[in-house]
Formats: C-alpha cells, sequence, structure tokens
C-alpha cells in the first residue's frame, strides 16, 4: 500500500470523535461491533451525561478504531 | 461442505486429540464424553452438512483450535460474566453459552451492553435449550469439559487468543427489517411488557397486538445504527394483557414491528450470496427454524446448533451470527 492509499486514523484530539459518540456525526457500517458501541454511547449520553461521559465515549470510539483499523478502512475515509 | 456433525465416538476422539471445541447436542449425549478441551450446551436442532435436521444422538462440533493454541475455558456466574471481556484475549475471540431461562440468562440480556470493554472483544456465543417436546420436563444446561459437569445456572466460556496478523469480526444476518407501521416504545425494560406508547400515545400491548392483527412470527425491531435487531415473540396472554419476549425490550430503544419475509432459504441465500464469509463459528436461531422450516434445508456453508437465543455481543433473536477471522492489516 503506497502512503497516498493509507487509511489514517484522526488523533484523539480530533472533534470528530466526541461528534461520533454524540450522534452529531453519523456513520454508514455494515460492522456490527461498531453499531452496537455507537448505539450504547447515543443511549448514555442521551441518558444525561456530562462533558467527561462524552469525552470518555470519544476515547472508547478512538480505541476502538485503532483496534479495527484494518478492516474499517471505509469508516475511517468518512471521518 | 466439511463435516460438522459427529457420533459420540467420533466426538470423543476429537476431545483425545485435545482440541479446543464447542459442542451443542442433547444432554445425554454431552453427559457421556470425555473430559477435555471442550464448552458445550444442549441443544437437538441442528444445521448439519445434511441441512437443518432434529437429532437427539448426534453432536454438532465447531472445531476452534487445537491444543497448545492458548484457549481457556472460563465458567462465569452472575457475579463474574460482567467482567468477561476482561478475562478475554486481548487479540481473539469468545465463544459463550448459557442456558436457557437461567438468571444469568435474564442477566446477560438485560445488561450486556453495559459490561466493561464488550465491543473491543468479540464475543459469540447461544442460548442452550431442549427438544420442544421437552419443555415442561427438562431443563437446559451447559457443560464444562474440562470437568463433564453440566450446569443449569452458570455459563461457560471458551476464550481463543489470535496471532497479531489475525483479528475476529462478529457479523450477523437478519432476515427481518423494520417495517412502515407503528413506533412502539415501552416504559420499562424487560422480557414482559403490559403497557406500550403507540406512535406516542399509553396502550396496553397485548391488546395493540391483537387490534393491529400483528404477525407474532415476525418480530420486533430495533434500529442500531443500521443494525436491525430483533426482539422475538414468545407469548400474548390476551386476559392478562401481557406479552412475553425472548429478549428484553429497553425503555429508551423506539421499534417496529418487522416486515414480512418470503421465502427464509431464498432470503438467506440472497443475504450470504451478498456477505461471503468463512465462518470460525455460527449459529441460529430455532425460531427461524421453525418459522423458516428449515428442516431439510440449507442456510449456504453456515452450520451450527439452532438456539434458543444467539449471542452477538449481546442477546440476539431470530438472527443468524457468526464470526469471522480476517487478516489484520
Amino acid at each position: 500500500m503506497s502512503l497516498q492509499e493509507a487509511t489514517l486514523i484522526p488523533d484523539i484530539s480530533h472533534p470528530c470523535w466526541r461528534n461520533l459518540a454524540s450522534g452529531k456525526l453519523t456513520l454508514e457500517t455494515q460492522f456490527l461491533g461498531l453499531q452496537m458501541i455507537l448505539k450504547r454511547q447515543q443511549r448514555r449520553l442521551s441518558a444525561g451525561s456530562g462533558d467527561a461521559a462524552l469525552q470518555e465515549a470519544a476515547e472508547q470510539l478512538h480505541g476502538f478504531f485503532v483496534k479495527y483499523e484494518a478492516v474499517l478502512a471505509n469508516e475511517i475515509k468518512s471521518l | 461442505m466439511k463435516k460438522i456433525m459427529y457420533s459420540l465416538d467420533e466426538t470423543a476422539n476429537l476431545i483425545r486429540s485435545g482440541r479446543f471445541l464447542a459442542l451443542a447436542a442433547d444432554e445425554a449425549v454431552l453427559r457421556q464424553l470425555p473430559i477435555g478441551n471442550w464448552i458445550g450446551g444442549t441443544i437437538p436442532y441442528f444445521m448439519g452438512e445434511q441441512g437443518g435436521f432434529a437429532s437427539r444422538e448426534l453432536v454438532h462440533v465447531t472445531d476452534l483450535g487445537a491444543a497448545g493454541c492458548g484457549a481457556r475455558i472460563v465458567e462465569y456466574d452472575a457475579a463474574t460474566l460482567p467482567g468477561i471481556a476482561a478475562d478475554a484475549p486481548e487479540n481473539g475471540y469468545t465463544v459463550l453459552i448459557l442456558p436457557a431461562q437461567s438468571p444469568l440468562h435474564l442477566a446477560f440480556a438485560g445488561h450486556a451492553e453495559e459490561y466493561e470493554d464488550l465491543f473491543l472483544k468479540p464475543l459469540v456465543g447461544w442460548i442452550a435449550g431442549v427438544h420442544l417436546d421437552d419443555l415442561a420436563s427438562t431443563s437446559p444446561r451447559v457443560f464444562n469439559g474440562l470437568t463433564g459437569q453440566g450446569s443449569l445456572g452458570d455459563g461457560v466460556a471458551l476464550h481463543m487468543p489470535l496471532p497479531a496478523g489475525q483479528v475476529a469480526v462478529v457479523r450477523i444476518l437478519n432476515l427481518f427489517r423494520q417495517g412502515q407501521g407503528d413506533v412502539l416504545s415501552f416504559p420499562r425494560d424487560g422480557f414482559a411488557v403490559t403497557d406500550c406508547r403507540v406512535n406516542g400515545k399509553a396502550a396496553n400491548f397485548a391488546q395493540y397486538v391483537r387490534e393491529a392483527g400483528l404477525d407474532t412470527a415476525r418480530p420486533l425491531v430495533a434500529d442500531y445504527n443500521g443494525a436491525q435487531i430483533n426482539v422475538s415473540f414468545q407469548s400474548v396472554d390476551l386476559e392478562r394483557g401481557r406479552v412475553q419476549f425472548y429478549a428484553p425490550v429497553f425503555a429508551d430503544i423506539e421499534y417496529r414491528h418487522a416486515a414480512p419475509v418470503g421465502d427464509y432459504v431464498q432470503e438467506f441465500d440472497l443475504q450470504i450470496a451478498a456477505h461471503p464469509a468463512q465462518a470460525a463459528f455460527s449459529c441460529n436461531c430455532i425460531l427461524n427454524y421453525l418459522y423458516g422450516e428449515l428442516e431439510g434445508k440449507h442456510t449456504g456453508e453456515f452450520t451450527g446448533p439452532m438456539t434458543f437465543g444467539e449471542i452477538g455481543y449481546a442477546l440476539l433473536n431470530q438472527t443468524l451470527v457468526y464470526l469471522e477471522v480476517v487478516a489484520n492489516g
């Protein structure tokens, strides 16, 4: 794979993670684990959690993408 | 298709070879197996190499790995199951079997999604059941092959590590999609409901099911960011105004009744063609076996026990669950 083709996961400080966790950013995926973790984050956050919970959810999503980087190439491009 | 259904003697020989196995069979068969690296659950319905069928003699074998592969077998109770992801290898997967209608089954169904690191450690498995003729006389059990003991209340898991170049991915095939009908919600979590809201208006759910003429062979379906997650009907008691499900509904989730499905086999074939896979593990639902009349029919290359509930991270209903091991990078 050339450097241009490589998928790069946005840094943990990138706003996409908080937006993804809160549901502001939506993502089409067929990856069950991602679909379910997103639903869990949105359910937790809609229950009235604060900024710390949002940051924690964002960090969990970042960790998920790091673990599954090789099979989430399309999703990473959408971030 | 490779051999999947084994006789008692053939299964015993596989166990003696030291391989790590996930087994499904009638209780009387599982009780006769030698001690070894296996986990098992009771069920006499299968999708085998010969198609869907019932047997009280044969064993469905999911061969997960050779002796020395680093797999671990662990029993779980209500106190330890929420930590299952911590026991799982950093890279690998877990196959979990729970006995149907046990408190552990109900606890997992209600709370799995809250388990720490659940979605970072791929989890598949199934809910053990019994022959439908034996529902009143027999209880589902799971077996820990390391001891040969069966349990009515505890769960058993096989944690399988994978080499650095591989990763496990959990996938589902679901014939059901949310229909275009009413939006349904419920005031509290649970397997049994009386009250509901239909498009925001309060109603009794059993009455609604009758008046709307819902086909209870089709589940309620929730949309989890594109994943269609079913909750199957178990019974509708009009006298008590109560509906029982095979999985809990959740108060903060909106449901719709599933759209009709034509021929189950054709629909499975279409989905399988769109998602060709080499499954390291798969299982399907007893309700798909019954309502889809899958006896004697195939679901592509997918085999497995036809179960009282499927596990794909959380408890699923009327869903084919499978796990693929794919190259990582």
